[in-house]
């Protein structure tokens, strides 16, 4: 048996990209610039990384066990 | 390589949070403003803010990031623009939001006759033709060009729409964006493993494979 990995880089580009609209949205609204003008876009950014990256990084739950018997 | 490009990638980013909150707010080219707003329509009701502006708005300073000039949505601004000593002849202006390319309003006076531009507008008529309450605070920017655009004045600052942003929709909006791509990068998004047999399975020695035979 051997263990094979799905990645889900498109999906994590995809739902990234909606948090990052989310912050940078928020940051509008609270008045949040800590970088300037550019703040909400640099988030919006920041999301899309942080999706790419969590579509590389396994979870700890939901996986299968190797079957039984085998190594 | 991936080592050169992630330092570039980090150092960019870097320089782009040291460096652009300095960049901000402010009116330059000989221009300047001074600006009150009220909680009424026709500069009436209470003052909400003031400000003068020319050159460089220091940080602290209304209109800066710490310090946004504040607006009442169901108020007005009124506004008195000075160009300095020039008189923009053929003029056209331009304001954007938020640095995008768009601009949220333009205009332009072919035939100013002096160097004060004064106004009040209505805050109040400008939010009901959006389709939603909005509350929070913009970088707004603008240019004034003149002269067949030989003169230029810009400016940039921060407005506060003042109000409570909890149960607006853009509010509804940001936050069922962060709480849905939240739940979805920590359950659909992760890669998952799955275990398949291995396909290359039961290959033996190139030799042959080896019996067990007792009398050997």
């Amino acid at each position: 048996m051997i263990q094979r990995k799905k990645r889900h880089p498109i999906m994590g580009l995809f739902f990234g990209l909606l948090l990052g609209l989310g912050l940078g949205l928020m940051a509008i609204i609270y008045g949040i610039y800590f970088a300037g003008p550019m703040t909400p876009w640099l988030l919006v950014g920041l999301g899309v990384v942080i999706g790419l990256v969590m579509s590389f990084v396994p979870r700890p739950w939901g996986r299968k066990p190797p079957p039984a018997g085998t190594r | 390589m991936r080592r050169v490009i992630s330092a570039g990638a980090v150092a960019a980013t870097l320089a782009l949070i040291l460096v652009l909150p300095v960049l901000a707010a402010q009116l330059s080219g000989g221009c300047s403003m001074e600006v009150r707003s009220f909680a009424g329509p026709g500069a009436t009701g209470t003052e909400i803010d003031n400000a003068a502006v020319n050159g460089p708005i220091p940080e602290g300073a209304v209109g800066s990031q710490s310090r946004p000039f504040k607006i009442d949505p169901a108020g007005s601004i009124d506004f008195a623009f000075h160009t300095g000593t020039s008189v923009f002849s053929d003029n056209h202006w331009t304001i954007y939001a938020q640095g995008l390319p768009v601009p949220i309003l333009s205009g332009f006076d072919d035939n100013p006759s002096d160097v004060d531009e004064t106004g009040i507008v209505e805050i109040d008529k400008t939010v009901q033709k959006l389709p939603f309450k909005f509350v929070g605070t913009v970088f707004v920017s603008g240019d004034l060009w003149g002269n067949g655009d030989t003169l230029h004045c810009y400016g940039e600052g921060y407005v506060q729409v003042l109000g409570d942003p909890v149960g607006t929709i853009p509010w509804d909006i940001a936050a069922a964006l962060i709480l849905l791509s939240g739940v979805m990068l920590l359950v659909a998004t992760p890669y998952s493993t799955t275990w398949e047999t291995d396909p290359d399975s039961g290959e033996s020695l190139h030799s042959g494979p080896v019996t067990n035979d007792p009398a050997g």
